[in-house]
């Protein structure tokens, strides 16, 4: 029996109608492309807490600011979107460069411990939720740009917004693998998650790397947040629960691994769907966190994460 | 302006029932936990659900009330203290950030379950016109009434909890904290330590919840979302924790700092944000220069 029925997208507003085979489909295709955008935010916090051992908190602020610098731009200064998003972007770069300057360098020359740095992180992520609801207000912003066109592929049909999203998320992901995989200093940065203190050893710039860390988390940050200011739009109270798919990515999906965050987005994003279309849309953070509690208990090292010897934890 | 007085006074009561059982947790077990609020939720609904029983919720009178708030508050207690159990038996098989998440994860299903199961809790609408607490013949009507009521429950819960604070089961959690596998080769189990303050925490904080639910008369989901959990940790890492002076000066001071900037004349309407940057940069400051907070004994890890 095919049954016919018509249900709003939560994510892009828009009818669907048709099967309810085809609907699947297309709340796959949806998955995917929230998957893309889910693995760079993913890298963005797993490369900080990977390679410098931060819970990095105040990424929730950092990611963003790049959507509401694009935002003033095109509405304050009549940028171009293009432009504005390069705007955006760079004021991630910028904001992830000065947290650590700011925030976390201090603490490191402390010593401070862990948990301290955390809570210090949290607070950052309160000051910047805060300053961002004080200038925006409280209200869903999108960055200004022409009225999206629907693109079919078969069954399933995807806005052209979408189509950026996924192409501009895939190519982030797949250059940033490259880069970790042949670079040089991405190896070091590897390494360094492993034992910060050997890097001074061979006489390489732990400073300087720690720094290119959250540069660069900004950075990606500011491409995933523009991703979604361009889409569904922000508002400044939006950053905990991306963060914290982020995390629940990165951990599910195995810490020790560059594949594990990847595939941990994506199973999050479709697993999403799936809730969609076999429950409703409302429960979507109660499975979240039912993945992450799961493979925790389960599975502590990840879905694909190495186990460590005793010895090396 | 009595009532203004008395109202904060309720509550500081009621965060202080909270901050000395994050206290047990926090400042004595050393497990940073967010999802404080998550017990103190369930207890204010479940209190709430026991006073205006559940047949009645489809319909917006609420008046009756089915059982009485003592028994309501023993039930809340019980189903904090059965919630603090089941999440502790899972989350505490691990320790630093895993720990942290699990208990995260755990606050946002509950808050998730709160504002969506709506045939239970009204979902964002709410409950309202819950009934005012009254035992033993005594009707709590009045703003001082309850802060008797709230002061009563604190005379009784926090003296049990200084006492466990010295016991030998708080001195073994202190002894946990400081080392655990030392202190695991001396006997000590640090699951089942650390167990037994989780499932205390939660009954504690149930219990707040029952008391603040019965004196705002109004619920929804939002007053328990992670936000709230936050904020609990944070007004105990203010204050100071691992002793009885640090907590209690975190609540007084957090509960009256926005108060504070009310009367220097802030419009209300930047008042919230301002407010929260302040403490915001409080934390981080606090984290840097004193993490042991403004009298407390023991730093977070």
């Amino acid at each position: 029996m095919i049954l016919e029925f018509e249900l709003t997208d939560q994510k892009s507003g828009i009818k669907i109608h048709g099967p309810r085979m085809n609907l699947l489909l297309q709340l796959l295709a949806n998955g995917m492309v929230n998957g893309a955008l889910f693995a760079v935010l993913a890298c963005a916090f797993g490369l900080v807490y990977r390679s410098a051992r931060v819970f990095h908190m105040a990424f929730a602020g950092l990611f963003l600011i790049p959507p509401y610098s694009a935002y003033a731009a095109t509405e304050w200064l009549k940028a171009p979107v293009w432009m504005a998003i390069l705007l955006g972007i760079a004021a991630g770069v910028g904001a992830g460069y000065l947290a650590e300057r700011l925030l976390y360098r201090p603490f490191h020359r402390r010593n401070a411990t862990p948990a301290a740095v955390m809570v210090a992180s949290l607070g950052v992520f309160i000051v910047l939720e805060n300053c961002l609801a004080l200038l925006f207000g409280n209200e869903l912003r999108t960055i200004e740009r022409g009225l999206a066109t629907r693109v079919m592929f078969g069954p399933v049909g995807l806005t052209s917004i979408q189509l950026v999203q996924f192409t501009v998320g895939m190519l982030t992901i797949v250059g940033l693998a490259i880069a970790i995989r042949n670079v040089m200093v991405f190896k070091a940065i590897w390494a360094m998650g492993d034992e910060p203190g050997l890097i001074p050893v061979l006489g390489l710039p732990l400073m300087r790397y720690r720094n290119l860390v959250f540069t660069l988390s900004g950075g990606l940050g500011g491409i995933a947040g523009c991703l979604i200011g361009l889409d569904v739009g922000v508002d400044p109270h939006m950053g905990m629960s991306y963060l914290l798919i982020a995390a629940v990515a990165v951990l599910a999906g195995g810490i020790d691994r560059y594949g594990g965050w990847i595939l941990g987005g994506f199973i999050l994003a479709l697993l999403q769907s799936v809730i969609v279309w076999k429950f409703s849309a409302k429960w979507m953070d109660l499975a979240t966190f039912a993945v992450l509690i799961g493979v925790l208990v389960f599975r502590p090292q990840g879905i694909i994460g190495l186990r460590r010897r005793l010895e090396e934890e | 302006m009595e009532n203004y007085l008395f109202h904060l006074v309720v509550l500081i009561g009621i965060y202080s029932i909270l901050a000395y059982s994050i206290n047990l947790v926090t400042g004595y077990g050393g497990l940073l936990a967010f999802c404080l609020a998550a017990f103190y939720g369930i207890g204010a609904y479940v209190h709430t659900l026991l006073r205006v029983g559940n047949s009645r919720l489809a319909s917006d009178l609420l008046f009756s009330a089915s059982t009485s708030f003592p028994v309501a508050l023993i039930g809340a207690a019980m189903a904090g203290g059965l919630a603090a159990l089941l999440i502790g038996l899972v989350a505490l098989r691990f320790r630093g950030d895993f720990f942290v998440l699990t208990t995260l994860g755990f606050q946002m299903i509950v808050f998730s379950v709160l504002y969506n199961w709506t045939e239970l809790s009204r979902g964002a609408f709410g409950i309202y016109g819950i009934p005012r607490p009254s035992m033993f013949g005594w009707q709590v009507r009045q703003s001082w009434e309850y802060s008797l009521l709230v002061g009563i429950a604190n005379a009784v819960i926090l003296p049990v909890l200084f006492v466990l604070y010295r016991s030998p089961f708080g001195l073994s959690l202190k002894a946990l904290r400081e080392n655990e596998r030392a202190a695991e080769s001396l006997g000590i189990s640090a699951f089942r330590q650390h167990l037994s303050a989780f499932v205390i925490a939660g009954m504690c904080s149930a219990v707040a919840g029952a008391l603040f639910a019965s004196y705002v008369t109004y619920i929804d989901p939002t007053s328990f979302s992670l936000r709230e959990s936050i904020f609990i940790v944070s007004l105990l890492l203010f204050g100071g924790s691992g002793n009885i002076r640090g907590p209690i000066l975190g609540v007084i001071v957090m509960i009256l700092l926005p108060e504070a900037l009310r009367f220097v004349g802030m419009p209300n309407t930047i008042a919230p944000n301002v407010r929260e940057i302040i403490y915001g940069f409080a934390l981080v400051f606090l984290m840097y220069w004193r993490p042991k907070g403004l009298a407390g004994d023991y730093a977070v890890r």
